[in-house]
């Protein structure tokens, strides 16, 4: 793929009309351009492109919502084509908020864009029970596990979920966690894997865990 | 000085004898109480005022208690962000509206008939939700899910009517008396757009619907401008000394362009009829800050309160200061991290202090605080020993 054609892909991104990136999409299906290329040549890299002028504070949350919208859709449009050709995903991440806490925002921030890094994403939702994230690493068994809070009261029942998972499985996934009032420091106190301060940042530390050798 | 004129003095700008120090500790309260793990020397049906006595600082009387009712009819109407709490200065009456309640377990669903149709919403309040001392029930159904849905609640709105009530009010600031500064709650929203954000849409949805249908959601706003209004009248004619409206602000979910565009007029609104009759804005300015810092002073606020530090935000209470340019009460300071052993120990917690008083210096315009309360496993010592660094450290102007 070509300047241009990312430069499409991020205008599609960035577009109200949800029918442009699809119409793009199926454009570059129908021209024959691997799935796999249209995935991490068009639609990773635009919207790395977005999560970058995120960081920078050139956009703000609603054109991050409104870029990963359209990036499912594309991603939707390629899915048969991937799993027809046994494109194998860059790793898979689970995430919830944790037990007592509804808040979401920041949850699906990253949710999104680990998606839009090219990862499979599991997302459990907010006020997920510790059963609940232990049935999802059993069941999906990924790579990444995240966990999300946004209150004071409700961080500490990170910890339990940590030594959950680590107590029931001999693998477990790398778990990172995230909100608030979740620091570096608290991170490192309950044992966490990494720490991410902020959306990029859940991106950028889950690729160095990957690269490190995932689980 | 009583506690209350300190307070009202930094609140001015005006120098205080000494630094105010208002911890929030209803969370905190609420969580031990009903946990039966409240320390000694207190019994466990001990009160949040015995309590904040104790602990030797003021009263933080700025965020209503949303769920200490006199009647169901207190806080029905959550779903859409309209309370009749103890305390309040105005009552919010709904006309040609019939309101439909059902219980459903933790559930509460409110549906309103309109004469233009019905919409509904749900909140939930679970023991879990108690025994973590929460102080106000969650919406777990939002009354938007529909596009005509906009018009219905904008009908609910351009119909409320707003009453004065000051005795209501006036009895709270009677039982606050000089221990702290009584605020008189506007709203948990600062104008109608914030509104909507806040209570009638999930916060994700909230954002895509901006794009999706945006007519929809500016009529919305327009038929709610009356309802604020109302209140913002009302209020500057109260015997308050000190207004809260608006909450939570945050660089991420307020971003500057839309604190800008849809919450500083409305700010400026209310500061431009509070401030001839002597009366102070506050906000609850909670979250993140730091693309906001330079905002907040063109705002027309007085009292930032539950300003947070880092480690729990990017900014430093100096970066604040400066950014506020004198113009603004900075009401906080200890974030609530700071009183947990699981995030800093008790060597960590000292240095953190020692460096906090430090920033504070020489401790005009401040007001200190935890940001945005105490958590309900805080280590009460360390409300006790902020007790001891005020009286040691924080005769002002601070100087050594």
């Amino acid at each position: 793929m070509t300047l241009e054609s990312i430069k499409l892909f991020y205008e599609a991104l960035k577009n109200t009309d949800l029918s442009v990136i699809e119409r793009l999409v199926k454009k570059c299906l129908d021209e024959q351009v691997p799935p796999i290329d249209i995935l991490n040549k068009g639609l990773i890299q635009a919207m790395g492109i977005i999560g970058q002028e995120f960081k920078a504070g050139q956009i703000w949350v609603p054109e991050v919502l409104l870029a990963a919208r359209n990036m499912h859709a594309g991603i939707n449009l390629i899915k048969p084509h991937l799993l027809k050709d046994k494109v194998p995903s860059k790793g898979k991440f689970v995430i919830g908020t944790v037990k007592g806490d509804i808040h979401d925002i920041g949850k699906n921030l990253v949710s999104m864009m680990m998606t839009g890094a090219g990862y499979q994403v599991i997302d459990l939702g907010i006020d997920v029970p510790r059963e609940s994230f232990l049935r999802a690493v059993a069941d999906e068994k990924p790579q990444l596990l995240g966990l999300s809070a946004l209150l004071t009261t409700t961080m500490l029942e990170m910890r339990e979920v940590l030594i959950s998972i680590r107590e029931t499985f001999p693998d477990p996934p790398k778990i990172i966690v995230g909100g608030a009032p979740v620091t570096q420091k608290f991170a490192e106190e309950i044992g966490a894997d990494g720490y991410g301060e902020d959306a990029i940042a859940a991106v950028e530390l889950s690729n160095r865990l990957i690269s490190q050798g995932g689980k | 000085m009583t506690y209350k004129e300190r307070i009202l003095k930094a609140a001015r700008g005006e120098w205080a004898d000494h630094l105010p120090w208002v911890p929030r500790i209803d969370l905190w309260h609420n969580s031990n109480s009903m946990r039966g793990t409240l320390p000694k020397p207190f019994k466990q049906d001990a009160s949040l005022d015995e309590i904040a006595d104790y602990i030797g600082g003021g009263y933080h009387k700025i965020v209503p208690e949303f769920l200490k009712v006199r009647s169901p009819e207190d806080n029905i109407d959550r779903g859409i962000g309209v309370y009749r709490l103890w305390g309040m200065a105005y009552r919010p009456e709904l006309i040609g509206v019939d309101r439909e309640v059902k219980k459903e377990g933790d559930a509460t669903l409110v549906t309103y008939h309109t004469p233009i149709g019905s919409v509904s919403c749900k909140y939930i309040y679970t023991e879990e939700m108690k025994r973590a001392g929460a102080s106000i029930t969650w919406i777990t159904e939002h009354v938007i899910k529909e596009p005509k849905d906009y018009k219905i609640v904008g009908y609910i709105f351009k119909n409320i009517k707003i009453h004065p009530d000051y005795d209501n009010y006036l009895e709270f600031q009677r039982k606050v008396g000089d221990k702290g500064v009584a605020a008189a709650f506007a709203n948990l929203s600062a104008s109608p757009m914030h509104h909507i954000m806040k209570e009638f849409l999930d916060a994700t949805q909230f954002y895509l619907e901006m794009y999706d249908h945006p007519k929809e959601m500016q009529g919305l706003s327009e038929d709610m401008e009356p309802y604020f209004d109302q209140i913002f009248r009302v209020l500057a004619d109260s015997p308050a000394e000190v207004i809260f409206s608006g909450a939570n602000y945050d660089e991420m979910i307020t971003y500057p362009p839309f604190f800008r565009e849809h919450i500083i007029p409305h700010l400026q609104k209310l500061a431009d009829l509070l401030h001839p009759k002597g009366k102070l804005l506050l906000c609850h300015c909670d979250g993140e800050n730091k693309g906001l810092l330079d905002l907040i002073p063109e705002s027309g606020m007085d009292i930032a309160e539950a300003v947070c530090p880092q480690p729990m935000t990017k900014v430093t209470i100096r970066e604040v200061k400066k950014a506020f340019k004198g113009k603004v009460t900075i009401f906080g300071g200890v974030p609530s991290v700071a009183l947990l052993e699981e995030s800093m120990s008790d060597e960590e917690f000292e240095h953190f202090m020692k460096n906090l008083f430090n920033e504070i210096k020489p401790g005009d315009r401040f007001i200190l605080g935890v940001s945005d309360t105490t958590p309900p496993d805080a280590k009460f010592e360390r409300l006790l020993r902020i007790t001891e660094m005020v009286q040691d450290w924080g005769k002002l102007p601070m100087t050594e």
